[in-house]
C-alpha cells in the first residue's frame, strides 16, 4: 500500500515537473545570432543570470578573473563583481544588485538584467524562439511600455535590415525575406531618461533627503528594521537608478536606489536606528525627506538648587509643555523626536519630581512625564555646548513662569510683549474688532493628507495667515491659536480666542471624506443654535463660494465641534475644499487660490460686520 | 406606400417591446442600488453607512433583533448594498464595550484613529454611523467612544469626543455631493 503510495507520488511529481522541461531549454540570442549555451539558463530569486563567456563571444568585452573577483571590460565601460557579492562597481561607482554573481556548473554567471540595464541593451523574450534576445536596438515589437505583447511589423526597421542582408539581396527590399512574425515580451527597455535624477544628501540639523525627481505618479514608505531601513518605492519612475550614496550622518549611512519593477525605483535608506520621518512633496517637484531629531539622552539634575533636564540631542527640541492636574503632572512633548534610549518609568525625589516616565508617544513625539508634589513649570531650551541642551524648570505654575520670563524681557528693555500673536491694530472697517483665526490641526497632528502628500496644516497655516494679514490691514487685531507649525488641543483654542476677548471665531480647515476622492466643494460648520453663528456661516460661505467658485456644499449647525466649546461668539468653521479630491488637492496647495480664499472669507466677516452694524 | 410599410414596421416593433418591458420590467441602471431582501412583518433594525449618492449617512437595514454584539459587527463588515460604502477605517477591531445606564461604551482598537482619512466630513460619517446605529438598540441613548480603552479628545480633530454623543439626524438625508 505504501509502495503504491510512493509510486503515486512519483508520478504525480514528475507530471508536474515535465512541462518545466520545456522551459528549461530556453535560448538565448545576442541581436539575430544564437548563442551555443553549454548549460540550461538558470534563474536565481527571480533573476536570470547569464554565463559570463558570452560577453567575450558576443558582446565585444575582455574578461579578467582574479580569484573570485572578476572585471568585464568592454571599450567604454568597464564592470568589477566579486562571486556572492551583491554589488558591482560600474567604473568604480557601485551598485546594488538583486542577485550577485554565482558559480553554476562550472560556469561564472551574472544577472542578465542588471547588464543589459548597464550596457543600454533591450532584452526581450520572444516566444517563437523560445528564448531571450538582447539586442542594441528595440526588439521586434510595435510600441513600447512594460511587458507588452506585439507582433512584429514587416516594416519594423530591424526587418528591413534582415531582409537586406538576407539571400534575396539589396534588389528586392520592399519586400525582405518572409519575416517571421513573432512575439516579444519585452523584459527591459533601455531609457535614456532617468526619473529619478539623483539622491541629494542634505544633511541639516534635522537630517535630511531629497529625491530629485523627474516626475512621479505616486509614493509608498515602509519603515523596516532588523537591519533598520526606510523604504520609499517611487511609482511611475522609469530610467537607471543614480548610483549608492555613502553618507555622514547621525540618522543615516547610506542610500541606494533600485529597480523594482518596471514602474517602481525602490530607495532604500539604511539608517543607524529605527527613526520617525516626514516625507514632503516639493512644490517645484521632488520628495523631500526629513527623519526625526534624534534625542540620545535625557538627566534630570540639580545645580546650585536649580532644576534641570539635560538632553543630548541631534540638535535644539521644540518642545511643548503642558500641565496636567490631579494627579500633578508636567508633560514635555518633543516633536518630531526619535528617543535612542530604551523607554523607562522610575520614582525620583528631585525638588517636586517624585517620578518620571519617558518614551516614544508617537512615531513623532518623544514624551517625557514628570509627576510632581508641587506645581514645575518649563522654561526655554538652552543650548550649553554642540548637541547639549538644558530645559530649566520654574518652581511654580506655567502662568507664573510666563510672568517672570516677561518681567525678565522687561529687564532687558525689549518692548515687544506678550504679542506675538497680537497683531497691531489700524484704522480701518474692521477697526476695534478682536478677531479670532484659528489654522486647523498642526504640529503632530497633519489633519488630513492629500493624494500628493499635502498636509492639511499646512494649508489650514497658509490661508490663515493671508486672511490674518487683510484682517489686520482693516484694523482688526488678530489673534492666531497658531502662527506656526505647532499642535493646539482644540480645547484649548476656544480658550485662547476667549481669553483674548475675540469678537468672532474663524477656523480653516480643509476636508476629506471617508471614501477618499468621493467629495468635492467647500461647506461651513457653526455652532448650531447660535442665530449669530447661522448667519455669519451663511455669509461666509456665500463670499468664499464666490472667490473660489468651488461646489457650495451647505452650512452645517454642529454642536460637538470642540473649537466651538464654551465660546458664545459667532464662530464657524471652513471647510474651504476636499484636501482628499485630486483636482482640490491641486488648488488648495497653490498660493494663489491659498490667497483667494482667505480673500472670500475676509469678504464675509467684514460683510458680516457691516451688515450686523458690528 | 413601402416607407409607411417600415414606418408600421417600426411602431410595432417598439410597441413590442414596451410591452415586453412592461411584463419583465426594465433593467436597472448603473449604481442602482441591489436590493436586500427584508421581511417588514419581521424585526429588522437599521445600520448606518456612507452613500456614495449623497455623500452622508444611510441605513441599511437588516433582518432581526438588533444586539450590541451584532451592530458593532456589521458596521465591522460593511455595507451589503453597492452604494454604500464602509465607515470603519481598515484593521480597526472592537476592543470591547460596556452598557452603564443608558451610556454605551465601546472601546475601538487605534486603527480608528491612526486609519482615518480625516476632514471634518469623514469624522462626522464615522462617528455618527456608530452613535446612530448603536442608539437604534433598545436601552442605548448615548454612545461614548473609546480608543484603547482611553477617553479621547477626539478621532481627527473636530468633534470633541470626551463625551457621550446622542443620534445625530443631520448626518442623514439631502445630497451635498
Amino acid at each position: 500500500m505504501k509502495r503504491a503510495g510512493l509510486i503515486a507520488f512519483l508520478l504525480i511529481s514528475f507530471l508536474l515537473i515535465c512541462p518545466n522541461f520545456s522551459q528549461a531549454a530556453l535560448k538565448l540570442y545576442v541581436e539575430d545570432e544564437e548563442v551555443q549555451l553549454k548549460h540550461d539558463l538558470v534563474m536565481i530569486n527571480g533573476n536570470y543570470m547569464i554565463p559570463l563567456w558570452v560577453f567575450a563571444e558576443h558582446l565585444d568585452a575582455e574578461i579578467q578573473v582574479d580569484d573570485t573577483r572578476f572585471q568585464i571590460i568592454f571599450a567604454d565601460q568597464t564592470i568589477e563583481m566579486q562571486l556572492g557579492a551583491e554589488t558591482a562597481l560600474v567604473d568604480g561607482r557601485e551598485y546594488i544588485l538583486e542577485v550577485g554573481p554565482q558559480l553554476v556548473q562550472g560556469e561564472i554567471v551574472v544577472p542578465l538584467r542588471f547588464m543589459a540595464d548597464q550596457r543600454h541593451l533591450s532584452l526581450a523574450f520572444v516566444q517563437e524562439l523560445n528564448g531571450f534576445r538582447l539586442a542594441r536596438k528595440s526588439p521586434r515589437f510595435s510600441g513600447l511600455g512594460s511587458l507588452l505583447v506585439a507582433e512584429a511589423p514587416s516594416s519594423s526597421p530591424l526587418a528591413q535590415e534582415e531582409g537586406e542582408a538576407g539571400p534575396q539581396g539589396p534588389e528586392e527590399p520592399e519586400e525582405p525575406e518572409v519575416p517571421k512574425e513573432e512575439t516579444s515580451i519585452v523584459v527591459y527597455e533601455p531609457s535614456e531618461e532617468r526619473g529619478l535624477r539623483e539622491i541629494v544628501f542634505l544633511g541639516g540639523p534635522r537630517t535630511s533627503v531629497f529625491l530629485d525627481l523627474e516626475s512621479y505618479s505616486g509614493y509608498q514608505t515602509y519603515l523596516l528594521e532588523q537591519p533598520a531601513r526606510l523604504v520609499v518605492d517611487l511609482y511611475g519612475v522609469k530610467g537607471d537608478p543614480p548610483p549608492m550614496l555613502e553618507v555622514d550622518s547621525p540618522v543615516l549611512s547610506s542610500i541606494r536606489a533600485s529597480r523594482f519593477d518596471d514602474q517602481t525605483l525602490r530607495v532604500v535608506c539604511d539608517l543607524k536606528a529605527p527613526t520617525g520621518y516626514q516625507v514632503l512633496p516639493a512644490p517645484g517637484g521632488g520628495i523631500a525627506i526629513d527623519f526625526n531629531y534624534q534625542l540620545y539622552s535625557l538627566a534630570l539634575e540639580d545645580q546650585d538648587g536649580s532644576l534641570l533636564l539635560s538632553i543630548e540631542m541631534s540638535a535644539a527640541p521644540e518642545v511643548q509643555a503642558t500641565y496636567l492636574e490631579s494627579p500633578l503632572r508636567l508633560v514635555l512633548d518633543f516633536q518630531d523626536t526619535t528617543l535612542l534610549t530604551r523607554s523607562f518609568d522610575t520614582p525620583v525625589n528631585l525638588g517636586p519630581i517624585v517620578r518620571w516616565r519617558v518614551g516614544q508617544h508617537s512615531p513623532a513625539v518623544t514624551r517625557v512625564v514628570l509627576e510632581l508634589a508641587e506645581p514645575l513649570a518649563s522654561l526655554p531650551v538652552e543650548e550649553r555646548a554642540a548637541g547639549s541642551f538644558v530645559l530649566p524648570f520654574f518652581p511654580g505654575t506655567a502662568a507664573e513662569a510666563a510672568a517672570y520670563l516677561r518681567a525678565q524681557q522687561h529687564a532687558q528693555e525689549e518692548p515687544e510683549e506678550l504679542g506675538a500673536e497680537l497683531l497691531p491694530t489700524g484704522e480701518g472697517v474692521l477697526s476695534g474688532l478682536v478677531i479670532a483665526v484659528d489654522p486647523g490641526h498642526g504640529g503632530s497632528d497633519p489633519g488630513t493628507i492629500g493624494y500628493q502628500g499635502t498636509f492639511e496644516k499646512d494649508v489650514n497655516l497658509a490661508i490663515s495667515l493671508y486672511l490674518g494679514e487683510l484682517l489686520s490691514e482693516a484694523g482688526a487685531k488678530v489673534i492666531y491659536t497658531r502662527d506656526t507649525d505647532v499642535y493646539v488641543s482644540i480645547f484649548q483654542r476656544p480658550e485662547i480666542a476667549m481669553e483674548a476677548g475675540a469678537d468672532l471665531f474663524v477656523s480653516v480647515h480643509a476636508n476629506s471624506h471617508i471614501e477618499r476622492g468621493r467629495a468635492r466643494g467647500t461647506e461651513t460648520l457653526y455652532r448650531a443654535g447660535d442665530p449669530a453663528s447661522e448667519l455669519f456661516a451663511r455669509i461666509v460661505q456665500e463670499e468664499l463660494v464666490k472667490a473660489i467658485t468651488l461646489i457650495d456644499r451647505r452650512i452645517w449647525g454642529r454642536e460637538d465641534l470642540a473649537v466651538f466649546n464654551g465660546s458664545n461668539i459667532p464662530a464657524v468653521l471652513v471647510e474651504v475644499g476636499f484636501l482628499d479630491h485630486p483636482d482640490e488637492e491641486v488648488l488648495l496647495r497653490a498660493s494663489g487660490f491659498q490667497k483667494v480664499a482667505a480673500q472670500g472669507i475676509f469678504n464675509g466677516i467684514v460683510r458680516f460686520c457691516l451688515e450686523n452694524k458690528r | 406606400m413601402k416607407r409607411e410599410r417600415i414606418l408600421a414596421g417600426l411602431l410595432l416593433a417598439a410597441l413590442a417591446v414596451l410591452a415586453v418591458r412592461a411584463i419583465v420590467g426594465w433593467p436597472a441602471h448603473n449604481g442602482d442600488a441591489v436590493p436586500v431582501a427584508l421581511d417588514v412583518t419581521e424585526p429588522f433594525y437599521p445600520v448606518y453607512f456612507s452613500s456614495r449618492d449623497t455623500g452622508l449617512l444611510e441605513p441599511e437595514f437588516h433582518q432581526g433583533s438588533a444586539t450590541i454584539e451584532q451592530v458593532l459587527a456589521d458596521l465591522l463588515a460593511g455595507p451589503k448594498l453597492e452604494h454604500l460604502a464602509g465607515v470603519i477605517p481598515a484593521d480597526t477591531v472592537v476592543l470591547g464595550y460596556r452598557l452603564s445606564g443608558e451610556t454605551l461604551y465601546v472601546s475601538f482598537s487605534h486603527h480608528l484613529v491612526t486609519n482615518h482619512p480625516g476632514g471634518s466630513t469623514g469624522e462626522i460619517l464615522t462617528v455618527y454611523a456608530i452613535v446612530n446605529s448603536l442608539t437604534g438598540i433598545d436601552g442605548v441613548e448615548r454612545v461614548q467612544i473609546l480608543v484603547e480603552n482611553q477617553v479621547v479628545d477626539t478621532l481627527a480633530g473636530h468633534l470633541n469626543l470626551q463625551r457621550a454623543l446622542r443620534k445625530d439626524y443631520s448626518a442623514l438625508g439631502s445630497q451635498v455631493l
